[in-house]
């Protein structure tokens, strides 16, 4: 609305006319008279801004119609009223076709008292027009004003696959601004529309992330980038973005991001890899610490994992020494600026003060010196039942993750497990041979006519006592026992059923049960041992003086002889079924006679068998070795077969091995002590002696003291008459050849230097290793010993005879000298 | 209402048509009664088309606007224009509503329960409906009160909420003070004029209604006092004009259906020749289709357009509208044209898309004004002034 007050310009008008004008308006409106060249003057307004003008033009005026041409009254501020005269009349009846009523009005030259009206309503029109020109100059502001609506137009860009994809999609306008996503997208970024619309992709994403991220969707380079956020609702997103360049119909270029989701794929992928990863290292660690060789090879071998699973620049190990008051770095790998100390004492730095106070701790190095980076050592105990066993350090550039550092105590504990175990693991070997040996027999029956020789020996890798056993059981003056068995398991169990297998076989024997009988009743006994099934045995009764031999197998290879010829045979007769497992399968015996000077050889497969082989391969090489190592003393054969069976072979069984040689019977002859007996004598002593198959030189020496002996005694002993001489030849069970010779005369007074025949007894110092003359009122005895030298071997000294001469006598074994015990490899 | 693919949402709005709207709509017509099933099974199974889903709704917008007008003016051009007054309603509420107002109208609205309309046509205002004289005043802080009368409030009587334009008046008021408000049915001092009776468009029940002083609480204030023109122009308008759109563009397609179907089983008696062989008639059906397929792309096109917000998107609204009434008249007359004496008859359905398409040029906007709308759009002028 206009705030200037109406104009009413009179133009050629009469006196009645002002004066109706004027009291119809005054002072409402401003009433101005002008000619007709002023009244252009006065609506031509070049600001077009007029304010509501009516225009009155009276009878006077000379050219009403064209006046009404020039004014143009548009309605809207300026109307015209034309007072008709008769004369004008005619020229104005067309102007109500030219123009509307609310621009002009005619009115009789004789009714001037209607122009006011006439001039209020033209003014009221124009007032409404103006007025409704206002409103919509208004609304047209406001329209223009008011934000404009634009929904996403994901259907539209995106096709309505693609809409409904289950892979985000969003459209970015050239500002980087969203123009467009489609409905995954809108669940996955939590986009609203319009809210949404025009907002910086980049806005989503936290500040640390935009710099990667707008490199991203510039470059366009790695599809497979994933960034995190947080979703509105607060939960942590990790989104595989995929900016990809696209033209729309119009050719303009935008960028198609495509957004996916990947929290719980990614989540789960590091979890996985992160797990796979512990758990390789753990499998790495734990194989480590079990692996064979040295404890120092073990840590070593942890610490190299370390640096190579978990990245870490530097692993180390250091473990307790001197009663745990000192560590000593047992094992590192990688590589470190520092040069820690080989020894540290509980306490002292960071190492020493993670075995003290027995937690886990971490230590920062700031960087420095030399551009060395910052480095973060991280130590953990490794601690087993209180026991502090040492301390595990790494060196990293970055802290480890949680999941790592939970993981790192798990494998100290490994660490520390295996310390533990190689700790045991020496003292249980130390133990276990122990065991075994307790449950041997101490030492071998010293027997005349048997020599005997037993071995056993815990499979390489043993920590525990093996299930092999052996006996000799010196049943009577006639009869020995050899055994050897096989005790299913290892370890405390396998050596407590060994022990009363032992004993109750031993008990059956010495009974004087036969071998099949004793079995038997070992076989049910079996039964009531729990773990005892599947045992075996082989027992050989051997009579010393005749040679028969009988025996019985309960699974165990059969027992093997050879003969003086160096003929080897296993003892085919006498199998029956593994202990426990039957009571219905009767136990054969088999019998045979074995020559003196034969070898009886009873032992465990752990001796011929090997991974492989035909176990008959094994028994037919035990036979060829053992008869290449006959005749020797049953303790050098016992080594020998050992050593030649197992070389180079790494034996997880044990083994027991049982030799014996049945000793020729003692030649024991009383003969006259005359010169005419020498003859015999000298023939008997060389048939007995070459029985044994004795070198030959042996037998001439033995031939030649014997007869010296003799001599010597028929000189000096009975030099009034002759009287009896005693001969006995004997081995011994070590392989010695025993000869004595007794007479029981009185020898005249031994004069200085020749008490002796010297010739003859010079040649039994020569012959002899030992000889002894033993004189007393009764008589006087020789004894002298020889030991057979074959093959260029020694005996080895400890084994060796005592060095003081025995008398033999047959029937009453002197007290035995211990066998050396062999002990474990 | 759960998220339906725009596809999902025409296939439904057909089926609705067919199998509720179609049956009814000769009765519809001919009894001028408001189609109370047609608008049931509408409201119930789509009513929250336009309602955003952060309010439960579908959050469709003009395209499916269009596309369900197409198919339920293909059955029956008056139910049609009824949802269609409930979806820009909906869609004026949804546009800026407060918290009340979301819980009070765009749940149900979404949950298929309640039915809105708008009562913004005055009498005398020349078309210029977004300049109504209907007054507002504030009574207390709290209360608001109208006076005033509306025209042409399609649904009158049956829907659930009115939305009504109205200009501030009182001392001290700025010049131009439009807003829009939101009332319930039944309110003390509405007053309903008897049915208004058209040519056309029998079903629609468009009353007049008299505001008597009707007072209601200021949260009925849809967005901030002086926002009509802003909801006029960017809520009411686009949606009114794709809701007209897809009905007339509806009832041309309906017309050239039926001619099509007439032609195909028609013969001259005497030659025993098929219509479908002759080259007129295969011309003048062949031109029929390619105006029904043209505007039907122009609608669309100015929906997305729309939409996007882009330049293409007003004139192209003022566009689809004034070449779909034009469209739909003389499609509807080719086809009276072509269906002949059997069209022609008492009780042809052309007669009623006949008397409904003509209604396409009747509704404001008017045709001639869109033209100049659109002009002016092309010219840089003022749209409302001058």
């Amino acid at each position: 609305m206009s705030s200037a007050p109406p104009r009413i310009l009179l133009v050629g008008v009469t006196a009645e006319v002002v004066a109706a004008v004027h009291a119809g308006f005054a002072p409402e409106a401003d009433l101005v008279e002008v000619t007709a060249e002023e009244v252009l003057a006065r609506t031509d307004d070049p600001a077009r801004r007029r304010r509501p003008t009516v225009v009155v033009i009276g009878p006077v005026s000379p050219d009403p119609v064209g006046l009404i041409h020039t004014l143009r009254p548009n309605g809207v501020d300026l109307a015209a009223i034309v007072m008709a005269t008769a004369a004008t009349e005619a020229k104005l009846a067309t102007l109500p076709l030219l123009f509307s009523g609310e621009q002009v009005r005619q009115v009789s030259a004789t009714a001037a008292d209607q122009v006011p009206a006439t001039a209020h309503q033209l003014l009221e029109a124009m007032a409404r027009q103006e007025q409704l020109t206002a409103v919509r100059a208004v609304a047209q502001r406001q329209l223009a004003a008011g934000p404009a609506i634009s929904r996403q137009v994901g259907e539209q860009l995106f096709g309505e696959f693609l809409t409904q994809a289950p892979v985000g999609a969003v459209m970015l306008d050239d500002t980087g601004g969203l123009a467009a996503w489609n409905h995954k997208a809108a669940d996955i970024l939590g986009l609203t529309e319009p809210d949404s619309l025009g907002l910086q992709l980049t806005a989503l994403f936290p500040p640390p992330t935009l710099p990667r991220l707008r490199r991203h969707l510039d470059l366009r380079a790695d599809s497979d980038a994933v960034f995190e956020r947080a979703h509105p609702d607060g939960t942590p997103q990790t989104l595989r973005l995929a900016p990809q360049q696209v033209s729309d119909a119009q050719g303009v270029e935008r960028t198609l991001v495509v957004v996916e989701d990947v929290t719980d794929r990614v989540r789960a992928q590091r979890e996985l890899a992160e797990r796979t990863s512990h758990a390789l290292l753990s499998a790495d660690v734990a194989a480590a610490m079990t692996a064979p060789g040295s404890v120092s090879q073990h840590l070593q071998r942890c610490t190299r994992s370390l640096v190579d699973h978990l990245g870490v620049s530097c692993a180390r190990i250091w473990t307790t020494q001197h009663r745990g008051d000192l560590l000593g770095l047992a094992a590192r790998a990688g590589t470190d600026h520092d040069e820690p100390p080989t020894q540290v004492s509980l306490g002292e730095s960071v190492v020493g003060r993670i075995a003290a106070q027995r937690r886990p701790a971490v230590e920062y190095t700031p960087p420095g010196r030399a551009g060395d980076p910052a480095a973060l050592f991280t130590g953990y105990p490794l601690v087993f039942k209180d026991e502090l066993m040492g301390v595990l350090g790494l060196t990293t550039h970055h802290a480890l993750p949680a999941s790592t550092r939970v993981a790192l105590t798990g494998i100290a504990d490994l660490i520390a497990v295996g310390l533990q175990q190689d700790r045991l693991l020496q003292r249980l070997s130390t133990t276990a041979a122990t065991l075994q040996h307790s449950l041997l027999p101490p030492a071998l029956p010293e027997l005349d006519r048997v020599a005997l020789a037993a071995r056993y020996l815990p499979g390489d890798d043993a920590i525990e006592a093996g299930g092999d056993w052996y006996e000799v059981l010196d049943l009577d003056p006639d009869h020995v026992a050899l055994i050897v068995g096989d005790v299913v398991g290892q370890g405390a169990a396998a050596a407590a059923i060994m022990g009363q297998l032992r004993s109750a076989l031993a008990a059956h024997l010495l009974q004087g049960q036969a071998p099949a009988r004793a079995l038997e009743h070992l076989n049910r006994f079996t039964k009531r041992i729990p773990g005892a099934m599947a045992s075996t045995v082989t027992v050989a009764v051997l009579n010393t003086g005749t040679g028969a031999l009988r025996w019985a197998c309960a699974g165990h290879p059969p027992p093997l002889v050879i003969g003086p010829d160096g003929q080897p045979g296993y003892l085919e007769d006498g199998r029956g079924p593994c202990l426990g497992v039957s009571e219905r399968l009767p136990f054969r015996e088999g019998h045979t006679r074995v020559a003196p000077a034969s070898y009886l050889l009873l032992c465990s497969d752990g001796l011929f068998e090997r991974r492989g082989e035909v176990i008959d391969d094994g028994l037919d090489r035990l036979a060829a070795i053992s008869t290449e190592l006959c005749p020797d003393l049953p303790a050098l054969i016992a080594d020998q077969l050992i050593e030649r069976m197992l070389a180079g072979y790494h034996r997880t069984d044990d083994v027991a091995l049982v030799v014996g040689r049945l000793l020729p019977s003692p030649l024991q002859l009383t003969v006259p002590a005359r010169a005419t007996e020498l003859a015999g004598i000298r023939r008997q002593v060389r048939t007995w002696s070459e029985r044994d198959g004795l070198p030959d030189e042996l037998v001439d020496d033995l031939v030649q003291c014997i007869v010296e002996a003799v001599a010597n005694c028929i000189e000096h002993a009975y030099p009034d008459g002759p009287g009896d001489i005693e001969i006995e030849l004997s081995y011994n069970a070590d392989g010695q050849v025993s000869a004595r010779v007794t007479d029981f005369g009185r020898w005249r007074p031994a004069t200085a230097g020749m008490g002796y025949r010297g010739h003859g007894l010079t040649l039994i110092h020569n012959l002899n290793d030992h000889a002894h003359i033993d004189t007393t009122s009764a008589g006087t005895t020789v004894r002298l010993q020889l030991t057979p030298r074959r093959g260029g071997r020694q005996v080895p000294n400890q084994q060796s005879p005592p060095s003081t001469p025995r008398a033999v006598p047959s029937g009453t074994p002197p007290p035995a000298p211990r066998t050396p015990r062999p002990g474990p490899r | 209402m759960e998220r339906m693919e725009l596809g999902t949402v025409g296939a439904l709005a057909r089926e609705i048509s067919e199998s509720v709207l179609a049956p009814r709509a000769a009765q519809v017509d001919a009894e001028q009664r408001w189609p109370a099933e047609g608008i049931a099974s509408l409201r119930s199974e789509l009513g929250g088309l336009v309602v955003p889903e952060k309010f439960g709704g579908m959050g469709h917008g003009l395209l499916a606007v269009a596309q369900v007008g197409e198919a339920t003016g293909r059955a029956c051009a008056s139910t049609s224009i009824c949802f269609g007054m409930h979806l820009v309603g909906s869609a004026v509420i949804a546009a800026d509503a407060s918290q009340v107002q979301q819980e009070r109208y765009l749940g149900p609205i979404a949950a298929g329960r309640h039915l809105t309309t708008l009562a913004v046509s005055e009498p005398g205002t020349g078309g210029e409906f977004w300049l109504p004289q209907t007054s507002m005043e504030h009574v207390g802080r709290e209360s608001l009160r109208l006076t005033g009368t509306k025209s042409f409030v399609t649904n009158g009587g049956h829907a659930d909420s009115y939305v009504v334009s109205t200009v501030a008046t009182g001392a001290d008021v700025p010049l131009g003070q439009f807003s829009c408000v939101v009332l319930d049915s039944d309110l003390p001092g509405m007053e309903w004029d008897a049915s208004w009776r058209g040519f056309g468009m029998r079903g629609n029940e468009s009353r007049s209604l008299r505001l008597r002083g009707v007072e209601v609480s200021s949260h009925q204030l849809l967005g901030e006092e002086g926002d009509e023109i802003w909801y006029v122009f960017n809520v009411v308008a686009p949606y009114f004009l794709m809701a007209m759109s897809g009905t007339y563009l509806g009832v041309a397609a309906a017309a050239l259906e039926e001619a099509r179907t007439h032609l195909l089983r028609r013969h001259h008696a005497h030659s025993g020749r098929a219509l479908a062989t002759l080259p007129l008639v295969q011309h003048r059906l062949g031109e029929m289709w390619a105006r029904v397929e043209r505007t039907r792309r122009l609608i669309y096109h100015a929906a997305t357009e729309a939409e996007a917000g882009r330049p293409d998107g007003l004139p192209g609204l003022f566009s689809a509208k004034a070449e779909v009434a034009e469209t739909a008249e003389s499609v509807v007359n080719d086809a009276l044209t072509l269906v002949g004496g059997v069209g022609y008859a008492q009780d042809s359905v052309l007669h009623r898309y006949l008397r409904d398409a003509r209604a396409a040029h009747v509704m404001a906007p008017l045709t001639d004004v869109l033209r100049v709308w659109v002009g002016k759009t092309l010219l840089e002028q003022p749209l409302l002034e001058g």
